[in-house]
């Protein structure tokens, strides 16, 4: 795969290689920040059940 | 000659601020220059810190520029191009490292046009895998500089990278992990306490915190690239996975050693010739 990207990069000129790498990187970007989302939901879900845990262990 | 002048290669991020700040200790004047191209956006945000800096050592002190740099930079990635194939490959690549090569080559253009002699920027050794930040590799150009009666230095390469950016840091786990008794892990409680750029700058009242890099702020500190991605694929997923860092260090430096003495040949017409020459009209003013 890396070796198929590289390649389509190396044989293309100037401004289409600038567009290629754009739109590589917001592909990227869409997959980083949707992992970032899911893992802060987790995250504060998790958060909000020790909470509740430590409220009722008080009880 | 402007003895007492300095240029800076300027992102506006942490390294190249700091660059310029121990600079001005030095200079009475620094030019402060950012370079702009297709792909490139933002450009103007680097000031955000060029009026920090300005508020803190003078307004006088400090000059900026915007050098637009786009001809030049598409030259220098495709001069030779089928020589370069068959001989480095995929080096051709190192998107980071050619974009910084024709920065210090429109910077060679700008020291010799104003009569400015000395050069630095905030190249640092916690960036190892970027060609213009490899010991080497600036070696080579510290040569090309010389060459024109320009010192080129590197005032914050012996800074330690930023610590505490790990991704699991910046999640702060410690809001999750079992609370009762025993140690918090370490990646949770470790403190900053090397000796980093972030760390200086906020010493010296430039940066709100010790360590922004990867934030916010940093982002709106710097232009925008998203270039550094294809650069990351050859890197990471390409060449490292079949090879060692030595092998890529070494291969690194023969294709920039290349590609410097290619583009000195231009340089010295440019000296010895000037309007008439190849880098001339590539210059956009």
């Amino acid at each position: 795969m890396a070796f198929v990207l590289c390649g389509i990069g190396l044989i293309l000129p100037w401004k289409l290689r600038c567009i290629y790498i754009e739109i590589l990187g917001w592909i990227t970007q869409f997959i980083h920040l949707t992992y970032i989302v899911i893992l802060k939901f987790i995250i504060k879900e998790l958060e909000k059940a020790k909470a509740e845990k430590a409220k009722y262990e008080a009880q | 000659m402007k003895l007492n002048e300095t240029a800076t290669l300027f992102s506006g991020g942490t390294d190249s601020t700091l660059t310029a700040a121990l600079m001005a200790e030095q200079y009475d004047k620094i030019h402060l220059i950012t370079y702009d191209r297709f792909a490139f956006s933002s450009v103007t945000n680097p000031k955000i810190n060029v009026k920090k800096l300005q508020d803190k050592y003078g307004k006088d002190k400090f000059e900026f520029h915007i050098i637009k740099v786009e001809k030049l930079t598409r030259f220098v990635f495709y001069e030779r191009y089928l020589q370069n194939i068959r001989k480095h490959g995929f080096f051709l690549l190192t998107i980071c490292g050619l974009c910084k090569l024709a920065m210090h080559i429109r910077t060679v253009v700008f020291c010799l046009e104003n009569k400015i002699p000395n050069v630095c920027d905030g190249a640092n050794q916690g960036m190892h895998l970027f060609p213009a930040q490899m010991a080497n590799v600036i070696k080579e150009y510290g040569d090309m500089y010389t060459r024109y009666g320009i010192t080129y230095s590197n005032p914050v390469f012996k800074y330690e990278g930023p610590q505490n950016i790990e991704f699991a840091d910046r999640l702060h786990l410690e809001r999750i992990l079992p609370s009762e008794g025993g140690e918090q892990p370490v990646a949770c409680s470790r403190e900053t306490k090397a000796n980093t750029t972030g760390r200086k700058l906020y010493e010296l009242g430039l940066m709100p915190s010790e360590n922004v890099k990867g934030t916010e702020l940093d982002r709106k500190m710097q232009p925008r690239c998203f270039q550094f991605i294809l650069f990351n694929v050859f890197v990471h997923w390409y060449y490292l996975a079949d090879h060692t860092y030595d092998e890529y260090q070494d291969a690194t430096v023969d294709f920039y050693r290349d590609k410097i003495r290619a583009l000195t040949t231009h340089l010295d017409d440019f000296v010895n010739n000037g309007t008439k020459s190849r880098i001339y009209k590539l210059l956009e003013r």
